[in-house]
């Protein structure tokens, strides 16, 4: 996930769709990107958390499978 | 918003009252009613319903977030409630999703306290006793405080305290069901095992059901649906409150015994003539 990116665009998919970010985006870019509130959010890369110190480290790469998670009302 | 001040005057009449602190790992609570937040119509009943549980420990769930939706904020208001957090794994097919899901809600609210509950059957939403034994396991030695949901099976509540889970959470009947305590004979054999508190989940529908379950000696008890469904959720959410208290006082108190016969509460020499 932390390797430089050479390409100007890359695809990955973000909650279940395909989608494609520009490149060398790290996770912290990404929320601003889709205009989500860092504070009610985790990130899950590949079926790993990524810690919220880490999202501005991180880079996404190609085919990387990204989720985002929110606490939502249940029982 | 004065939930909390609200809680803690319910926490000292609960005390006035003799109601004793139920612990639960390093936690104590004077409620022992425990409650969910799903399924209420909006948000602002549903934190009115809370407050007026009483209540001090509240599920919730973690999701996928939908991008093309505005998101309501369910949290902050929580979070300012001063609740305990329980976050649960609800939608989890497997352990290792189990384990990703619990992980995702320390990252998110910070607390190692996991409701832990698989459930891959949609129809009945019966707990998969293997998955939920393995995930147990392994969140048990990552650290976390963990209350599995679980069918009402005495060997498997065993199996679950041997490697750690800090309660058990057996189920009434099918979640949402309001079916109320169809598992009343396997629930009283748990009861009476368990080295660790007993909290009655899911199935619960009435304030009836939840005070007999407190008769029967369950530490707690876990009530969602019946509050959020109700036509008037605040009304029921504090019945639901008098009902558990009043359980709880009556298992302390001692039920009388259950007998097959009468036993007269009156003298039985004649009234009239002669004594029977």
């Amino acid at each position: 996930m932390i390797t430089a990116n050479t390409q100007s665009f890359l695809r990955v998919e973000i909650n279940g769709t395909n989608e494609t970010l520009p490149a060398k985006i790290c996770l912290s870019e990404l929320l601003i990107l889709k205009n989500i509130c860092p504070n009610s959010v985790a990130i899950v890369v590949n079926d790993a958390v990524v810690p919220k110190s880490r999202w501005s480290h991180v880079l996404c790469q190609s085919h990387d499978r990204i989720s985002l998670f929110s606490a939502v009302a249940g029982g | 918003m004065c939930y909390a001040n609200h809680m803690t005057e319910l926490a000292y009449f609960l005390l006035w009252l003799g109601v004793s602190m139920l612990t639960i790992a390093d936690h104590q609570f004077s409620s022992r009613l425990f409650t969910g937040t799903g399924k209420f119509s909006h948000q602002d009943i549903m934190l009115a319903a809370l407050a007026s549980s009483g209540s001090q420990l509240v599920t919730l769930a973690m999701k996928r977030i939908d991008l093309h939706l505005e998101h309501d904020n369910l949290l902050t208001p929580l979070q300012r409630s001063g609740v305990k957090l329980l976050p649960n794994t609800a939608g989890a097919r497997n352990a290792k999703e189990a384990v990703l899901a619990a992980q995702i809600a320390y990252e998110l609210l910070g607390t190692k306290w996991v409701k832990l509950e698989i459930h891959p059957d949609p129809k009945y939403l019966m707990p998969d006793p293997v998955e939920t034994l393995l995930a147990a396991q392994t969140l048990c030695e990552q650290g976390y405080t963990v209350l599995p949901y679980v069918h009402a099976d005495p060997v498997l509540c065993r199996r679950l305290e041997d490697v750690g889970c800090a309660a058990l959470m057996p189920l009434g009947s099918p979640i949402g069901s309001n079916q109320g305590l169809a598992t009343e004979t396997f629930l009283h054999i748990i009861i009476e095992q368990a080295k660790v508190p007993v909290i009655v989940d899911a199935g619960i529908g009435s304030p009836s059901q939840a005070c007999r379950a407190m008769e029967m000696g369950a530490d707690a008890v876990l009530v969602n649906t019946a509050i959020a469904s109700s036509a008037q959720p605040q009304k029921m959410a504090h019945c639901f409150a008098q009902a558990v208290i009043a359980g709880r006082q009556a298992f302390e108190a001692g039920l009388g015994a259950v007998n097959q016969q009468a036993y007269a509460t009156s003298p039985l020499t004649g009234f009239l003539g002669e004594s029977r």
